[in-house]
């Protein structure tokens, strides 16, 4: 008995030594990836860039971070990574990777086919945003810096700031997935350009999506954050610049009026005729306080009045172009489909919804209030 | 296991003799003498003194150096040859008389500081107490300072240490049992609880216990506790040892009962719960609501103390996905360079951290300055700059030493830092999941020990709710109206209507 008690002891011991690391990941054995690009190549084949972050000397010790971009063609997503792996020393880890470019050829194909990787791998980063480019994912990587930032870090906080400013959604890879996979809810990211000007990229609105592919269609960041409002999405900070006509202009720079969104509430409202959805209305009521109108006769609430009743009717047709551009679009961005399945499920034809919404009669009204003028009138 | 009868124990010829083994005195003193100089095997240090009483030869035997010469001479000598008579209880003023005829007794007396008289003719003899009770001024345990409070802390005399407690409660229910334990040195034990308060089965059982000790000798309160505690395997101490009266007290009026020894300063108490060892008695000096974030900081520091090297190993070494993008730079730059794996690392830096600290605890003030110096600067910096350990790992490593010292009890810091290790060696070769094992061990085990009867892990297993506000934090003394149930006191209630003159005040 005390024979197998030893021997017990002794093996539960040695085993704990002896089990190596099999699954063992060091850190410090790995390469990190912070970035990565898709561009279509050709018929069979895609390009990926890697932006892979070197760190030769501790940043304790004066060193500093530099990106190393390569640039792989294979038959996929994983196929480049591979292909990646051979290039570069240590171990590829793609699970901190923080943004994911894709060029606007080969978003217009399926997106999920590139994803896939993502999806399937649990380590993979799951709010990596996720940006279309106007042209080559690649050429926006190539810039490697802009001033003392590096491009993935720049990029990535050029998507954060959008974000935060409701010019953009905020989408991240978690979120494509499930979007892309609902047929009563379609999705947009942010689109990138290449600005010749300031060399440096700049968000030039939101590229809409279908399904898994992007339409084609670009809204400009003004209606980008009208439409997040409508959807309900406002984030910290909302603003709109509205020209509001001739009968306030009174000399230089004062057409405009800018407000800034401090509460916004959207509400749809459906009609039906035999079954079927005909008609949905946005109603969209936001309360703002004025951030800037030089003309300063704000001490009259009737002049208060008359902005916010312009600017209602303002943001009304503008409201009713940018649907029609969603509907021209095929892209169901504010979730209609999925109302209708969750509200009124009896008008929900999900086979027939792709031909269903682009006739659909869809209308909006937008009502602003103003509570404030600043700290003078 | 052997089986079949056991042995019955006897004294061995070095141990002192059992009370059963007696020797009548006999008349003659030079016999008397003669037996007492041969069990003393002719020590030097036993003195007899020759007086003459009503002209009958007489003699004091005493050993020297546990005889207090003041009170031989005042209450023995100086009495006895004044008055000249033989009536010795009348005559003699030493606080505590004793008569016999066994010269067993004489000699167990002479080795605890008692003077024996014998008379010439007559085979009784007087034991006379004596004893020398020098002991050093009491002074502020060094291990466990508080900034307010009380600065009084035991000292190597029992009887001092039982004064202080006496002091603290004046309440003739307070009981002190002696027990004479070691068979060599037959050191003096007490317990100290309150009758009518204290569970009569817990008193059975710690009664019990001591008396079962059978040892040669008992040199420090670790050895009592190793023999009466109830799971002597487990890593965590089931006593709490304390130096402050006030500590002692009031855990004696929860209903626990304390242990004094003769010859140290440190008690202990039992039953404890571990939360007992994350109490300060300086909670209850400043106002409730510090008291409540300083113990908040102490659980803190438990478990920084048991994880945090495993789970930085953990994380750089399996899960390196779970760490913020920009953090991730941070440390993966001060690994680059690192010729080690993280569980090496750290072991490297606690082994150099444990060293320091057992360097530095035994030297004299200044020279342990020097060590802190050398090690702390020198080593932290240069081992850095030499690339065998990361900056992170010596964060991470004296972020965890920090937290181990924020634990008031000495035994629990070091039991949190020692149960590291395993954590450790698990993170490393089993990730989180290891981790997560590991924890969980030490979470089963708590749970499921007892110590005295009482629950371990009490208030937080079994669950009281009600509790949880003097243990994981203070609230104010008015607001805790019971005792702890764990260790099942008589009475429950400790706290009436003190702030009753509130309500009075707005009628």
């Amino acid at each position: 008995m005390t024979k197998t008690r030893y021997l017990s002891i002794i093996c539960s011991i040695s085993l704990l030594f002896l089990t190596s690391c099999w699954d063992q990941e060091l850190l410090k054995e790995s390469k990190l990836i912070y970035g990565a690009g898709f561009d279509y190549e050709n018929e069979n084949e895609i390009r990926t860039t890697f932006v892979v972050r070197n760190l030769g000397v501790p940043v304790s010790q004066g060193g500093v971070y530099s990106n190393r971009v390569l640039s792989v063609a294979g038959s996929s997503p994983r196929d480049t990574r591979i292909k990646m792996d051979r290039i570069i020393s240590k171990q590829v880890t793609a699970s901190k990777n923080q943004l994911l470019l894709l060029g606007d050829e080969v978003a217009k194909h399926d997106i999920d086919h590139m994803f896939d990787i993502l999806y399937r791998d649990p380590k993979s980063p799951l709010d990596a945003r996720i940006g279309i480019v106007e042209g080559r994912a690649e050429d926006i990587f190539n810039l490697d810096h802009i001033g003392d930032t590096l491009i993935t870090e720049f990029t990535t906080n050029l998507i954060k700031g959008a974000e935060n400013k409701t010019e953009a959604p905020r989408m991240t890879v978690e979120k494509a997935f499930r979007y892309s996979h609902d047929i009563g809810q379609d999705y947009a990211f942010p689109y990138i350009s290449y600005n010749e000007e300031v060399g440096a990229p700049e968000i030039n609105g939101i590229a809409l999506f279908h399904q898994s592919n992007f339409t084609g269609e670009v809204l400009p960041p003004f209606d980008a954050t009208l439409l997040l409002l409508m959807a309900d999405a406002k984030r910290k900070k909302a603003s709109i610049v509205e020209n509001i006509g001739e009968q306030h202009d009174q000399g230089f720079l004062t057409q405009t009026v800018t407000i800034n969104i401090q509460n916004a509430k959207s509400d749809i409202k459906y009609s039906f005729q035999n079954g079927n959805v005909s008609k949905a209305v946005v109603h969209l009521e936001v309360r703002g306080n004025i951030e800037e109108y030089p003309q300063d006769h704000l001490f009259k609430e009737s002049q208060v009045k008359d902005i916010a009743d312009e600017l209602s009717k303002k943001l009304t047709e503008r409201g009713n172009n940018l649907l029609a551009k969603l509907q021209e679009a095929n892209c169901d961005f504010l979730g209609i489909g999925r109302d209708l399945n969750a509200y009124h499920h009896e008008a929900w034809h999900p086979k027939q919804w792709d031909k269903e919404y682009s006739k659909l009669n869809l209308e909006a009204k937008v009502k602003v209030k103003i509570s404030e003028t600043g700290i003078i009138k | 296991m052997r089986r079949g009868k056991r042995k019955s124990v006897r004294n061995e010829p070095y141990q002192i003799p059992t009370a059963t083994e007696s020797c009548e005195a006999f008349f003659s003193l030079e016999q008397n003498k003669e037996y007492i100089i041969s069990k003393f095997h002719h020590t030097e240090d036993i003195k007899f003194r020759r007086m003459t009483i009503q002209n009958i030869a007489c003699i004091l035997a005493y050993l020297d150096p546990l005889v207090d010469e003041d009170k031989l001479q005042k209450t023995i000598m100086k009495p006895l040859m004044e008055k000249n008579k033989l009536d010795i209880e009348d005559t003699v003023t030493s606080k505590e008389y004793r008569r016999s005829k066994n010269l067993q007794e004489a000699v167990s007396g002479l080795t605890k500081g008692f003077v024996v008289l014998f008379i010439e003719g007559y085979q009784h003899f007087y034991l006379l107490e004596a004893f020398s009770a020098n002991s050093r001024a009491v002074s502020e345990p060094i291990n466990e300072q508080v900034v307010r409070g009380s600065h009084e802390g035991f000292v190597e005399n029992i009887m001092q240490n039982l004064q202080m407690l006496r002091r603290r409660i004046e309440n003739p229910n307070l009981v002190i049992r002696f027990f004479q334990v070691g068979k060599t040195t037959d050191t003096k034990l007490a317990i100290i609880y309150l009758q009518h308060l204290v569970n009569p089965d817990l008193i059975q059982e710690v009664e019990k216990r001591i008396t079962s000790i059978q040892t040669d000798s008992i040199q420090t309160p670790g050895y009592v506790e190793e023999f009466i505690e109830d799971s002597p395997f487990s890593p965590f101490p089931q006593m709490l040892s304390t130096e402050r009266p006030d500590r002692l007290t009031a855990h004696v009026i929860e209903g626990r009962i304390g242990l004094l020894m003769e010859g140290s300063p440190s008690t202990l108490v039992m039953p404890v719960t571990f939360f007992a060892f994350y109490q300060s008695p300086e909670d209850y000096n400043s106002r409730w609501y510090i008291g409540s974030i300083l113990r908040l900081i102490r659980v803190a520091s438990f478990i920084f103390a048991l994880g945090l090297p495993s789970l930085y190993i953990a994380t750089v070494s399996f899960h390196s996905e779970v760490l913020p993008a920009e953090l991730i730079l941070n440390i993966k730059s001060s690994l680059e360079n690192v010729p080690f794996p993280p569980l090496l690392e750290a072991l490297i830096m606690q082994i150099i951290l444990e060293l320091l600290r057992e360097a530095a605890i035994r030297l004299p003030g200044p020279i342990a300055q020097t060590i802190g110096i050398v090690g702390g600067l020198v080593i932290g910096t240069a081992i850095v700059e030499a690339n065998l350990v990361s900056n992170m790992m010596i964060i991470v490593v004296a972020l965890t030493a920090i937290s181990s010292f924020a634990v008031p009890s000495y035994e629990m810091s070091m039991s949190i830092r020692l149960l590291g290790f395993p954590l450790m060696l698990l993170s490393a070769s089993f990730g989180f999941i290891g981790l997560v094992f590991g924890l969980s061990i030490i979470l089963i085990h708590l749970c499921g020990l007892e110590t005295f009867g009482t629950p371990y892990f009490s208030p937080l297993a079994p669950f009281r709710f009600n509790e949880l506000k003097d243990s994981i934090i203070r609230l104010p003394r008015w607001l805790l109206g019971n005792r702890p149930t764990d260790v099942h006191a008589q009475y429950r209630k400790q706290e009436w209507r003190s702030r009753g003159w509130k309500k009075n005040e707005n009628d």
